[in-house]
């Protein structure tokens, strides 16, 4: 199923990497440069002493500025909170659990279009398991989705039966984690859509679903847009549904007549983000990913906040109420990730790719009417955008499953596993 | 860089509207140049002015400082380039570096983007939004400034526009750019308003 593994070698080395003395990778497979086949290539992950030195030397050196001027979240990540946080990076933070706990998963690269594609792919023990793409977004990572891996490969362990069983690929995003960086323009969401469907090609699946958030979303959306052979229907969260005339009523225009009050609700909603300025990132990222990438490569301070300015990150309480929301270690394992693999700047250039075509959330910049393939949606009431089931019905003619659950927010699979996982049983059951 | 945008021409801008059809050779000037800055370049305020403690990276990164001042403004980052590249014209590789240095020095990068936020926090219109001035008021219109102001915009803008004059040369940083031109300016200016 997997073609041909190659004989084992190590010494794939990044250059650049070299060059600066920091090796960040050593991976057993053959080099991506000498291949531009099919191959699949087992991978793990190591990074070495040195570049986890040379972090904690980094964190220990950072230079502060002073404190914000107001006593809440307004002008951004507060003074007190980061510090809190970047000490425990330097001084408490182990990688070496979070490469174990990877390296505990069955993963891979392959070569699509001449960037290494990485990814984990995990098989159920049981019959006829549906398999399964899920794809992340930014500021995340494939650690959102560590925590489902389990009930969704194993649901007899997990409160669900052998006929909820997925097979799960979980790829990382072109110029995200230990996926390559392309060296060139043209890799926006509509082209990862048909990276992965060759990627699910390569790995001989001829039926499965698609499911995503964020940038996974509308990736997934693209993939059941353009028909992806064997695709059977995506599930997705944050999807893209908000009506032309209430993307309009966004931009500045009137505020449509005959809205029910959850329709209300949610525009005021969406207005109120905008006028607390949470799209700025996405903004600076869209216009001038260069730009905003040398600080938060060079500066892990600078990273982490950058990260975690993210309205997805606004409600987290950490280590604070672990009912509620991740712990440090998986928001540090993100961050880190990034840091490790020098992905800031190749993982913002997707926003510049998305470009002109706007916002993930409106359904004509997503060409959700084009979709015919069945859609299934979870709305997390502590999303940044809970979508009213009245728009998801007019956005995607083949709406087969529509559900509002009563926890969890824009990371939802790493802040609800099992919650998610459930979502997933139950929106595909119909498909399998 | 003055504040002479007509309301209308404001809000087709914000809106993405086409241009209106009786914007003289000088006013499309002006409206590309804006709706360049507007499509391509504004990202960095908005930045600031929402979130500027977040940008922890450009107090921490001297490369991240510099990579964030050096993208002020496309034609800016241009004409600074050219320096780079061995032409005399304008600023020097020192002057640059000295401004860099001066925010990295005085640990400033924040705390200078706060005026963005502080300012956010007034409801008194865009950058380039009239103002309501009854004071003289004088203009000059650099050609590489992120827009250069018509003359037709500034009279109405400025009820007292005491001079007005178009510059062949000079952008956003037109003093430390084109001193001698600049200082010419001021001269010219504030001749009216001197004792006699």
């Amino acid at each position: 199923m997997f073609g041909k593994f190659p004989s084992t070698s190590r010494g794939l080395l990044a250059p650049q990497a070299a060059a600066l003395g920091i090796v960040i990778l050593a991976a057993q497979g053959v080099p991506a440069s000498a291949t531009s086949d099919a191959t699949i290539r087992p991978f793990k992950v190591h990074v070495t002493d040195a570049a986890l030195v040379d972090l904690r030397r980094r964190i220990a050196a950072t230079r502060w500025p002073d404190k914000e001027t107001v006593a809440d979240q307004s002008q951004g990540a507060q003074l007190a909170r980061l510090q809190e946080l970047v000490r425990y990076w330097g001084n408490g933070y182990d990688w070496r659990k979070a490469e174990a706990k990877l390296n505990a998963l069955a993963q891979f690269k392959t070569t699509i279009d001449n960037v290494d594609i990485h990814f984990i792919h995990m098989r159920s023990r049981h019959k006829n398991a549906l398999p399964l793409i899920i794809t992340h977004g930014w500021p995340g990572s494939i650690i959102e989705q560590l925590k489902i891996i389990g009930p969704l490969t194993d649901p007899t362990a997990h409160d669900g039966s052998a006929e909820d069983a997925f097979d799960v690929v979980i790829p990382s995003l072109p110029g995200y984690g230990f996926s390559g960086k392309p060296t060139g323009t043209g890799w926006d969401p509509d082209h990862i859509a048909r990276t992965w469907a060759e990627l699910m090609k390569r790995l001989g699946y001829t039926r499965y679903v698609a499911q995503g958030g964020d940038w996974g979303s509308p990736i997934s959306s693209a993939m059941a847009r353009q028909g992806a052979a064997g695709l059977l229907g995506i599930h997705i969260n944050l999807p893209a549904t908000i009506p032309p005339e209430v993307a309009a009523a966004l931009a500045g225009g009137p505020v449509p007549a005959g809205l029910s009050e959850k329709e209300r609700a949610e525009i005021d909603r969406l207005m109120t983000n905008a006028k607390n300025g949470n799209a700025a990132y996405f903004t600076m990222m869209t216009a001038r990913p260069q730009t905003v990438g040398y600080g938060m490569t060079d500066s892990p301070a600078g990273l982490a906040a950058w990260i975690l300015v993210h309205p997805g990150f606004a409600q987290w309480m950490y280590d604070a109420d672990p009912g509620r929301s991740p712990t440090k270690d998986d928001v540090l394992d993100n961050i880190t990730m990034y840091w490790l693999t020098n992905t800031a700047t190749s993982a913002a250039r997707l926003y510049w790719e998305n470009g002109a075509r706007g916002s993930v959330i409106v359904a004509t910049a997503q060409k959700t009417a084009e979709i015919s393939l069945p859609v299934a949606i979870t709305v997390f009431p502590d999303d940044v955008y809970r979508a009213p089931e009245t728009w998801a019905r007019r956005a995607y003619r083949n709406l087969i499953y529509f559900h509002e659950v009563n926890k969890g927010g824009h990371f939802a699979a790493w802040e609800q596993p099992e919650l998610f996982s459930a979502e997933l049983r139950a929106a595909f059951k119909s498909l399998r | 860089m003055a504040a002479t945008v007509p309301a209308n021409i404001s809000k087709a801008l914000a809106f993405h509207e086409a241009p209106p059809a009786d914007l003289t050779a000088e006013e499309g000037n002006a409206w590309s140049q804006l709706d360049f800055f507007y499509k391509k370049g504004l990202a960095y305020a908005l930045e600031m002015a929402n979130r500027p403690q977040t940008l922890y990276a450009l107090v921490d990164s001297p490369i991240g400082l510099a990579a964030w001042m050096l993208d002020h403004d496309a034609r800016s980052q241009e004409m600074i380039a050219r320096v780079f590249d061995g032409k005399t014209e304008g600023l020097t590789k020192e002057d640059v570096l000295e401004n860099v240095t001066l925010y990295w020095v005085t640990n400033t990068a924040i705390s200078s983007a706060r005026l963005y936020w502080d300012t956010a926090q007034l409801s008194g219109g865009g950058f380039f939004d009239v103002r309501g001035i009854k004071i003289p008021v004088a203009v000059s219109a650099f050609a590489d400034e992120i827009y250069a102001a018509p003359r037709s915009w500034a009279e109405k803008a400025y009820p007292k526009l005491i001079h007005y004059n178009k510059l062949n040369k000079g952008g956003h940083f037109a003093a430390w750019e084109q001193p001698e031109l600049f200082t010419a300016e001021m001269r010219a200016a504030f001749r009216s308003l001197r004792r006699a």
